[in-house]
């Protein structure tokens, strides 16, 4: 290889200059050209200011030089980082035709190299290897665009760029006073219009790699290099087979399915979703590698893009990526025939202000969204105190087509009575439930609203709150849930900097910020507090409250997962600013279980796995509609006290694995001393949950507050063999087999044979 | 509505009743622009009837906060009349335009979207006017109006040059602004309003074309004047308009930031009333003898010049005077041959241990002027955090919530916290303590910062007190530059270290007329410092020469140092040897008799504002002049005999 070295100042070529044919200093863009012209070898090794070549930078360099070679770049390394390049990304909404950004990797990072070997937009700084003819005219005077003209000359030329790694150098980073640097390049992209931004990666880098805009608390956004997600082909139709073959090479780990009925299997592939590809294509429309990887680019080039295709025509299947995480639960594959299925996706997609992004598309304008009706549905089991100041916020927060539906217990007289006073609600009892999450549940279920706001009786909403919630449904029709700001909450939804000491000053402070900080939106992961207004479709897709919680810290919490995971939007409304009543004041009991659990938030990688239909909670239990398993025993559980419910919960779980909802066993938890009914159950449902069944099939557990127990237990039916868990010390009971957590499995052995 | 007091060129206007309905929306003008070297819009929205038009430029909009809608897409400027419920329905009528773009995801360019015949928008588009042609078009036309608001403050302007109704429009707040009667474009006048015409008094400021006389107005701009074709040379001061690329390079007047699209000349402007400042001339004792090579304790102090710099060119000058041999060592490899060594602060800690240790090899003494103020204490912290504040905050109340939380410390980004000592790798605290404990002599500015040290790295040798060596230099003119007027200065590089952000942010809330002047660090950040610095902002990039410097220190009212890590008191001492006030965080280590300096939490926006308007205020009512203990304090061969007394004890026999 014939080359001249053009050193700039504070460079070093090292024993580079040894082999070189010749040896210029040069000082700026002009002396460079000059040099350039003057020198005879075919090739230049061009140094930038303090440049020195690391050992062995130029092995081997010869043999990969090739008669189309234009620009050899390597690794410059500065500051403990290497630098590879810039690769040019679209930029369509900035005033230059490309964004320069920047392939770096820290110095001990493994794989690096090999990843970014090979074609790259725009050598690194420091050192590089250029065909002579490139260099005879100047460059611009910045680094930085000196090299992307470079670059598009050699482009221009019909030569190569490429990126050669062990082209390595030591140089000193770029100066931030980059002052016209952004001049300079639009001076370039106005002389080279076919300089456009196509990539954000180098090609090695997109077979891994996917760089996805995130947004940071506060609403900043910026770009984080993510492992591409994992791909699943559909191939369909004529030369599937073949193809399929080929379609495991587009992405490491693809899982190839050939479909005979590729709307089924789309249909089926969506079940879960998830942050992960699907690419459906017929076996001649296959996409190659770079195909592939534009479609990747497209879709990664927003978030809010969902659909990729190559042209418009492909949209029907014949080419298309997904990605699963910005299609929504609800937003179904329907139709007889692949096309429709397509469509139906691109359909909903729009309709929810997602992209469909496809050469020649013309993307239809959303419909635009009615207002949503709301259902909210109020859970009353606070101190009617309480009960009455929140109540009286929620009522006139009702619009047009709005309905009210309260709910509490069955036993709850003075509650109803004070419901009763306010002749818009509509009142319906919970039989069985403390926390009320079955009516609940099925106070969801009933409604024919779009929203439905659940609503604890211990937050107050204070004027126009409600309004503002239904407005972010509005803007965001992806949106799942938004839930209040509400102060010194434990999840995404608590603000931390807002203090009040009456609810006067909160009514007024909640004014100010729904001035100032009007229409933000602050998505959030995890949520403990129950006021939250849910999507209709959401709902019906995740299902209700889990009855294990209830709506608890924990059941809000699991609610907001499976929303998040299943592609919902949950925020935080900063301009709706709440209250929620302390637990010792409220005497809520949804409120004092939840004060003892703790919630941590999702980790990233659960929301990304998706939602499995699966796990969708019933609105309405099953064992509540269908039970019909009549008791042949029951299993005495006195608690009480804290170490007995402890006790409690603990043979409550081995009965759980014990006995499911078909046997012929109730369990009887008494409670016969300081325990409240709530904090029973709070501590139980979990213990059940814990067998994996799901609550409706699980045993049957009742929570009951006995005075008497000896008159309790002359009440149980005396057919039923009862039997008492082991280590009480009731002289009521004493007369009862006691029965320890490891025999329960025995206990029904000879009924059964 | 969410607001925004950045780019400020010309606030939403009207030219007869403002047109708040939102039906009359005419013609939205979108742009694809770079704010912060993103993507971003900007709009002009023109509302017309048959009386008048409102126009609300430079409406700013986040691409994807478009499609997400998790904040009002729209940031209107500040004065944007109506309601929220008007800036709601302006926005709910062009938002789907917006989104329609941004979700096909195809390039986007300049263009207009009409909802009304709109004539007078037309008009004003064909003319170029700001508001209604793009940005690039629009800002060169301004372009030497904005240069001329720091002659025309509160006086008479005559315009006869092209686009002067614009210039009208841009100077009218602050002089009183005529305009000749065949600049009266009709299209302009429909546009920004009934430019007056100019009186025949004769004006104070004159802004003519290139062919025009300007008769005998104290202060002339004459715009695209004909310069020598083959030179370029021409007699007076020139300025270059460089070539827009809004809104990041918007008005700028900086040749570094790009190709100049035109031209102007400021031909005649009156200097700053002068001071009485007293005779400094370095009277040397002589008689010194040896060889010192100072040094500089940041490696880029020469390149990026600061107060450092200035007091060890003094210091040079000064031994030289003395009959010492003194040369600026550049780098640790120019110390052989020294005598004695002495290194000019410590901020680069490794590099101030390499210089101590070399010199120890090397069998000579090393002297260490300290510049010391703890900044691992906060120092870093802030020059790390504060740009986030501003670059985080995207609408005027994220800004002021966020400097609400970095006045109480409570930001922190990454390792960057208030609550713990936080310093950058290069910093290297342990090795800049060695360097002072192995240091021979070590000099402090004040008895605090000396047992400051002795506490922090147990140094036992001798710590002595002396004044921060001043620059004399004799003072040039400035009023081409800066103006007849008194002004703010803050002479520092242009980096996140010099918190001239928040300075320019807060000067500009204040509406006090700021100059920045020093080399430029980080060109990101000089673009957030025009961006948030309204529209008296004087930005003067590059390190002006040392006459330039003075003259601007001599011409300001108050000079202000807000740095998070000071570089010593050189250019303090030179300011108020010159009578200007001093406006000075609180972490400066800066005390002479005579000066009471207004101090601030330099994390405390309002506590900057507040210290700044004092300042300014006193320097209104009375101008300074230094009082004699200041100029017995802080003469330079005070300072001077001070170093080599405290050589004294350590030198060599090389140095006497």
């Amino acid at each position: 290889m014939r080359f001249a070295i053009l050193a700039s100042p504070g460079s070093d070529p090292g024993d580079a200059r040894a082999r070189a044919v010749s040896f210029a200093a040069v000082d700026g863009p002009a002396d460079v050209a000059a040099a350039a012209r003057a020198a005879a070898a075919p090739y230049v090794l061009l140094l930038a200011p303090g440049a020195r070549p690391l050992p062995g930078a130029l092995s081997g360099l010869s043999s990969s030089l090739v008669a189309t070679t234009g620009v050899v770049g390597g690794a410059t390394h500065a500051a403990g980082m290497k630098s590879y390049g810039w690769m040019l990304a679209p930029a369509p909404c900035g005033p230059l035709p490309f964004e320069l950004v920047a392939i770096v990797a820290p110095m001990a990072e493994p794989g690096a190299d090999a990843r970014v070997r090979g074609a790259v937009d725009v050598v690194a700084p420091g050192m590089l290897l250029a065909a002579r003819e490139l260099l005879l005219e100047p460059l611009p005077a910045d680094p930085v665009a000196a090299l992307v003209e470079l670059c598009a000359r050699a482009r221009a030329a019909g030569r190569d760029v490429v990126c050669r790694p062990p082209f390595a150098c030591e140089a000193p980073p770029l100066d931030a006073d980059d002052r016209g640097r952004f001049a300079a390049l639009r001076a370039i992209a106005e002389n080279r219009p076919e300089l456009v931004g196509t990539h954000r990666l180098p090609a090695g880098t997109r077979r891994t790699h996917a760089e996805r805009e995130l947004r940071l608390d506060g609403g900043r956004r910026m770009r984080v290099r993510i492992a591409l997600p994992p791909l699943t082909v559909l191939v369909h139709g004529a030369g599937a087979e073949l193809a399929a073959r080929r379609a495991r090479e587009l992405a490491p780990g693809a899982v190839v399915r050939v479909a005979c009925d590729p709307a089924a299997a789309l249909r089926a592939e969506m079940r879960v979703r998830g942050d992960r590809y699907v690419l459906v294509a017929s076996g001649e429309r296959l996409p190659g590698r770079d195909a592939f990887d534009a479609l990747v680019t497209a879709v990664e080039s927003s978030p809010f893009v969902a659909l990729a295709a190559p042209d418009a025509d492909a949209l029907d299947g014949s080419c298309a990526l997904l990605a699963l995480a910005r299609f929504p639960q609800h937003v179904e594959a329907t139709g007889a025939s692949l096309s429709d299925a397509m469509t139906a996706l691109a359909r909903g997609a729009i309709a929810l202000r997602r992209a469909v992004r496809a050469p020649g598309y013309v993307q239809p304008d959303p419909a635009p969204r009615a207002a949503r009706r709301a259902s909210v549905v109020f859970l009353a089991s606070s101190l009617p105190e309480i009960m009455r100041i929140t109540l009286d916020a929620v009522v006139p927060a009702a619009r047009a087509g709005d309905e009210i539906v309260a709910v509490c217990a069955a036993n709850a007289e003075t509650t109803r009575r004070i419901l009763a006073v306010y002749p818009q609600l509509r009142v319906t009892a919970d039989e069985s439930d403390p926390l009320l999450g079955d009516a609940a549940n099925r106070a969801v279920a009933a409604s024919d609203r779009e929203l439905i706001v659940l609503i604890a009786d211990d937050v107050l909403l204070p004027a126009g709150a409600l309004d503002r919630l239904r407005d972010a449904f509005a803007r965001v029709p992806s949106l799942g849930a938004a839930f209040p700001a509400v102060a010194g909450a434990l999840g995404g939804e608590g603000v931390h900097d807002v203090t009040y000491a009456d609810l006067t000053q909160l009514r007024a402070l909640a004014e100010r910020r729904a001035a100032a900080l009007s229409g933000r939106l602050e998505p959030i992961d995890v949520a403990v507090t129950p006021a939250v207004a849910v999507a209709r479709e959401a709902f019906d897709a995740v299902g209700g409250i889990d009855p294990a919680y209830g709506p608890t810290r924990q059941g809000i919490a699991d609610l907001v997962l499976r929303l998040r995971a299943a592609g919902y939007g949950v925020v935080r409304c900063d301009d709706a600013l709440a209250h929620r009543f302390d637990p010792a004041l409220s005497h809520n009991p949804a409120a004092a279980a939840g004060a003892r659990q703790t919630v941590v938030a999702p980790e990233p990688a659960a929301l990304a796995r998706g939602f499995d239909p699966a796990r969708r909670v019933p609105f309405v239990r099953l064992g509540a509609v269908s039970r019909t398993v009549i008791a042949s025993h029951a299993i005495v559980v006195p608690v009480a006290g804290a170490a007995e419910l402890e006790r409690a919960a603990v043979f409550l779980a081995a009965a759980a694995d014990a006995f499911d909802a078909a046997a012929p066993v109730r369990l009887h938890v008494v409670l016969d001393g300081d325990v409240a009914p709530a904090d029973a159950v709070a501590r139980i449902r979990p213990a059940l949950a814990a067998s994996g069944k799901a609550m409706d099939d699980t045993v049957a557990v009742r929570v009951e507050r006995v005075a008497d127990l000896a008159a309790w237990r002359a009440s149980l039916d005396p057919g039923v063999r009862v039997v008492v868990a082991a280590g009480h010390e009731r002289a009521a009971l004493s007369g009862l087999t006691s029965v320890p957590p490891a025999a329960l499995r025995e206990l029904l052995e000879p009924a059964l044979r | 509505m969410r607001t925004h007091r950045t780019h400020e060129i010309l606030a939403p206007w009207s030219t007869a009743r403002p047109v708040l309905d939102p039906a009359r929306l005419a013609a939205v003008r979108i742009e694809p622009v770079l704010r912060q070297r993103r993507p971003a819009f900007a709009l002009d929205f023109c509302l017309a009837d048959d009386a008048g038009t409102t126009i609300i430029p430079l409406v700013l909009a986040d691409p994807a906060a478009v499609v997400e809608r998790d904040r009002d897409p729209l940031i209107f400027p500040h004065g944007t009349p109506g309601d929220d419920a008007f800036a709601h329905a302006l926005a709910e009528r062009i938002l789907p335009h917006l989104e329609r773009l941004v979700l096909r995801g195809e390039r986007v360019s300049e263009h207009v979207v009409t909802f009304a015949a709109a004539a007078r928008f037309d008009a004003a588009r064909a003319a170029g006017c700001f508001g209604a042609a793009p940005l690039r078009d629009a800002l060169t036309r301004l372009a030497p109006y904005r240069y001329a608001r720091r002659f025309a403050r509160g006086r008479s302007v005559r315009i006869d040059a092209p686009d002067a109704v614009g210039g009208w429009a841009l100077l009218r707040a602050i002089g009183t602004v005529g305009v000749a009667p065949s600049r009266r474009d009709a299209d302009a006048l429909a546009w920004y309003g009934d430019a007056p015409l100019a009186s025949g008094a004769r004006p104070d400021v004159a802004i003519v074309a290139a062919d025009v006389d300007a008769g005998d107005a104290a202060c002339v701009l004459r715009l695209d004047p004909i310069v020598d074709a083959e030179s370029g040379a021409y007699d007076a001061h020139l300025v270059e308009i460089v070539d827009p690329l809004p809104l990041d390079v918007g008005i700028v007047f900086d040749p570094a930031e790009g190709p100049a699209r035109r031209w102007f000349a400021v031909e005649r402007a009156p200097e700053p009333a002068a001071r009485a400042v007293p005779d400094l001339t370095y009277r040397a004792a002589g008689g010194s003898a040896g060889r010192i090579a100072v040094i500089l304790g940041r490696a880029d102090a020469l390149h990026h010049p600061s107060a450092d710099t200035d007091e060890a060119r003094a210091l040079v000058a000064a031994f030289g005077a003395e009959g010492f041999d003194a040369v600026l060592a550049e780098s640790p490899d120019e110390l052989d041959g020294a005598d004695l060594v002495h290194l000019i602060g410590t901020r680069d800690g490794r590099r101030a241990r390499l210089i101590v240790d070399a010199a120890r090899h090397r069998g000579v003494p090393a002297a260490v002027h300290a510049h010391d103020e703890d900044a691992a204490r906060g120092g870093w912290w802030g020059a790390e955090v504060t740009r986030y504040c501003f670059e985080y905050g995207a609408d005027e109340h994220d800004v002021a919530t966020y400097l609400a939380l970095l006045a109480k410390r409570a930001v922190s980004v990454g390792d960057a916290r208030a609550d713990v000592p936080f310093a950058p790798p290069s910093a290297a605290a342990d090795d800049a303590a060695a360097a002072f404990r192995d240091a021979a002599v070590v000099f402090a500015a004040t008895e605090e910062e000396a047992a400051a040290i002795r506490r922090r790295t147990s140094r036992r040798g001798a710590i002595v007190v002396v004044p921060p060596v001043a620059t004399t230099t004799d003072p040039l003119p400035v009023g081409r530059l800066a103006g007849a007027d008194r002004f703010v200065f803050l002479h520092a590089p242009i980096g996140p270290v010099s918190n001239a952000l928040l300075v320019a942010r807060c000067a500009a809330a204040a509406g006090i007329p700021l100059v920045v002047a020093g080399p430029v660090v980080d060109a990101s950040y000089l673009a957030l410092v025009r961006e948030f610095g309204g529209p008296s902002l004087v930005v003067l990039p590059g390190e002006p020469a040392p006459g330039v410097a003075a003259g601007l220190r001599a011409a300001a009212g108050v000079v202000v140092d807000a740095s998070w890590v000071g570089d010593g008191g050189s250019r303090l001492a030179a300011a108020a040897l010159a009578g200007t006030r001093l406006a000075l965080a609180d972490r400066r280590r800066f005390e002479t008799p005579g000066v009471e300096a207004r101090r601030f939490d330099p994390a405390d926006a309002a506590a900057l504002t507040r210290a700044l308007g004092e300042a300014w205020d006193e320097a209104l009512r009375a101008p300074g002049r230094p009082a004699p203990e200041t100029v017995a304090a802080l003469a330079p061969s005070t300072a001077v005999r001070a170093i080599v007394r405290g050589y004294a004890n350590v030198a060599t026999a090389g140095v006497s």
